[in-house]
């Protein structure tokens, strides 16, 4: 058997679906060889590894409350056909969507990497922020923080802006006036908190001195 | 535990299903890799379980049958999230209890490969394990972490053996490759 070989074999070797056989040439190879021997002992760490990976147990206000919540949102969602209930929403999944550079009025648009996503030095923009949540959400508490290069128009010293809002089941706009002050790239924060949940998103921009139509590896991006 | 096999009342259903909580919260955190995500996940998966409780009596491996449900509402929920335009973002991790016990513990059994030589901290595994797609990220948990057979999975999934070994394949070949390179 040669080192090809195990390199194909070396998943079934683990997991045990090789015969008596080809387990024996196997280890008879790892036996002889450094190379794969040394790849033998790496693929053991991960799966080791893997096998230790530890998860956090529920909190007891989840485990308290569970099936209560679930029951209440099923008892809710038969009575309301459909119409999601607020007392399910403690359980909730919150998503958030971050759009920038996006007319008001173009509530679904194609993402591309084109995106204006950029803001021109003492330039005022409208960002938008979407935020899409399956469950009305009352008196949640959205905050942005904002760093360095970027401010809100007409509050230039405002660093974070925190605001109660009642968001319906379903798409919620709202919209930022933000005007860049200098030249850099900024990671602005999109906070959602409801009850003791909170969400927290990051979106980047690039404040410049003259118009960027695509960004590089901007961090943060999803593919 | 199985269901009992008259009409099954929510009492009875939550009886059968509270042995099995922590293990449903803990197989949802292995798949969303957040809290929050996976009380989520859970709670879907509840809701939908009270519609269906009358089908439950004839279930005879619940453990198994749960992960199957959690995986495919888990599956579901990513695909919607794939349809959507709407893909700006990339979530940070913000729970109040996120990975404080993960951060320091390093595997005791470094391979000598030079990628991995360097020690495989529980966090960075944790972080690599979330990069990965939620299908390989799923079918690696499921077989690598919670230590179902290739061929139990396949009855529980309904995921042919060669995807099933494809797929995790994959899945270790990208976990060596974003801890390779320490992103």
């Amino acid at each position: 058997m040669q080192c090809n070989d195990i390199c194909l074999k070396k998943d079934d070797y683990f997991d045990r679906l090789l015969t008596e056989g080809e387990r024996s040439e196997v280890e008879a190879h790892l036996g002889v060889c450094e190379k794969c021997m040394r790849d033998y002992d790496a693929e053991q760490a991960l799966r080791t590894a893997l096998a230790e990976l530890p998860a956090p147990g529920m909190s007891s206000r989840f485990s308290g409350n569970a099936f209560a919540g679930a029951r209440n949102e099923r008892r809710n969602r038969t009575r309301r056909a459909g119409f999601l209930s607020a007392c399910g929403a403690m359980a909730a999944a919150l998503v958030v969507w971050v759009l920038v550079g996006l007319p008001i009025h173009n509530p679904t648009p194609t993402l591309t990497q084109d995106i204006a996503d950029t803001l021109l030095v003492n330039e005022t923009k409208n960002i938008n922020l979407l935020l899409n949540t399956p469950r009305p959400l009352e008196k949640a508490m959205i905050t942005i923080v904002l760093p360095d290069h970027i401010a809100l128009a007409g509050y230039p010293e405002q660093r974070e802006l925190s605001w109660q809002a009642d968001l319906n089941a379903g798409k919620n706009l709202l919209t930022l006036p933000l005007v860049g002050t200098s030249e850099g790239v900024v990671a602005v924060i999109a906070r959602i908190q409801y009850q003791d949940k909170q969400r927290e998103m990051t979106f980047h921009m690039q404040v410049s001195r003259k118009n960027i139509t695509k960004i590089p590896n901007m961090p943060g991006y999803v593919a | 535990m199985s269901i009992p096999q008259n009409r099954v009342k929510a009492e009875d259903l939550e009886t059968s299903l509270r042995p099995h909580l922590d293990y449903m919260f803990r197989l949802a955190f292995r798949f969303t890799c957040k809290e929050t995500d996976a009380e989520d996940l859970v709670h879907d998966v509840l809701v939908k379980l009270y519609s269906k409780r009358s089908n439950l009596a004839e279930i005879e491996n619940l453990r198994s049958w749960l992960a199957k449900v959690l995986y495919r509402t888990f599956i579901d929920q990513q695909r919607k999230s794939w349809r959507s335009p709407l893909r700006l973002l990339k979530q940070q991790f913000v729970d109040n209890d996120d990975y404080d016990v993960l951060d320091t513990i390093a595997c005791d059994a470094p391979g000598p490969d030079m990628a991995l030589e360097q020690k495989i901290t529980r966090k960075d595994l944790q972080e690599a394990v979330a990069q990965l797609n939620p299908e390989q990220r799923s079918v690696c948990v499921l077989h690598d972490v919670e230590g179902y057979t290739l061929v139990e999975l396949e009855k529980i999934l309904d995921i042919p053996l060669g995807t099933l070994k494809s797929r995790l394949h994959r899945a270790r070949a990208q976990l060596r490759k974003i801890l390779a390179s320490g992103t």
